[in-house]
């Protein structure tokens, strides 16, 4: 059976991923402060991309750690 | 009325094997425009050199900075800004974070290690060719202990949209639509084969 995927409702509403905004980064990242898939997330492939430089951008600035172990 | 125009390139489609494609929009009253050449296209915009962009430069500064020092760091990080052509939009002053890792710089001979550092931002505008020469600076700077130089796209610099409140039905605002649509085909078959053939014909020449 195919499910119908949901629309709108799950989207967070974030237009632009700053890389110096942290908290809403955070919001992506998963405890071990690696990026959470799209499948979770539920971003368009755009943001999704968007999210993944602004963490990368923000990592390379210290302001998030690359591993928490 | 004219709807969206559709470009045809035809470097990438002769417009004879689009024909069916060509047809079908100018059957749903599309006006087509023919590009013959594509490839003058890209290279005016590579052109676009001379033109300002928006940058964002993000940077560390050294935690050891006192009050006085780090205000004439700011002030020469902007001169050097606007010495290159840039003019600055927005900045966020320095502030003491606590790095999430250790880094470090070579500093007279040895490497300095940092735990905590003065983050601070520039928002600015300016030439392509100024940015080159303002990395070559920010890498030779001896206070700076990391920066991040990004270009700032459309999105990031357009203000955040005010949103009307959601319908709850969404069933209202679909109907209009179809409604629309259906007009439009009612319209679109008015237009004589004949004619069709013609403008195709035009188009090719």
């Amino acid at each position: 059976m195919i499910e119908k995927k949901k629309e709108d409702t799950t989207l967070p509403e974030v237009r632009y991923f700053d890389y110096k905004d942290i908290e809403t980064l955070k919001r992506f990242l998963n405890p071990h402060g690696r990026i959470v898939g799209r499948k979770h997330t539920g971003l368009r492939a755009k943001q999704q991309r968007d999210l993944a430089r602004a963490v990368k951008n923000a990592r390379f600035m210290g302001l998030i750690p690359y591993v928490v172990r | 009325m004219p709807k969206i125009c559709l470009v045809l390139r035809l470097k990438l489609f002769p417009i004879q094997k689009k024909y069916g494609t060509v047809r079908k929009a100018l059957k749903e009253g599309y006006i087509i425009t023919v590009k013959h050449n594509f490839m003058s296209e890209t290279e005016t915009h590579e052109d676009k050199g001379g033109e300002s962009t928006v940058y964002e430069l993000g940077y560390h500064l050294v935690p050891s900075l006192g009050e006085d020092d780090l205000a004439l760091r700011v002030t020469e990080l902007q001169k050097a800004i606007t010495a290159l052509g840039g003019s600055v939009i927005s900045e966020g002053q320095p502030q003491s974070t606590t790095l999430a890792y250790q880094m470090r710089k070579m500093r007279n001979g040895r490497w300095d290690k940092y735990d905590t550092a003065l983050f601070g931002w520039v928002r600015f505008e300016a030439p392509a060719s100024a940015v080159v020469e303002l990395k070559e600076t920010l890498e030779h700077d001896e206070y700076l202990i990391r920066h991040l130089l990004i270009k700032l796209d459309a999105v990031a610099l357009a203000p955040e949209p005010v949103r009307a409140p959601r319908t709850k039905s969404t069933e209202v605002a679909t109907e209009p639509k179809e409604l629309e649509k259906k007009q439009e085909e009612e319209e679109g078959g008015e237009v004589s084969e004949e004619e069709l053939d013609k403008q195709i014909e035009q188009l090719i020449q």
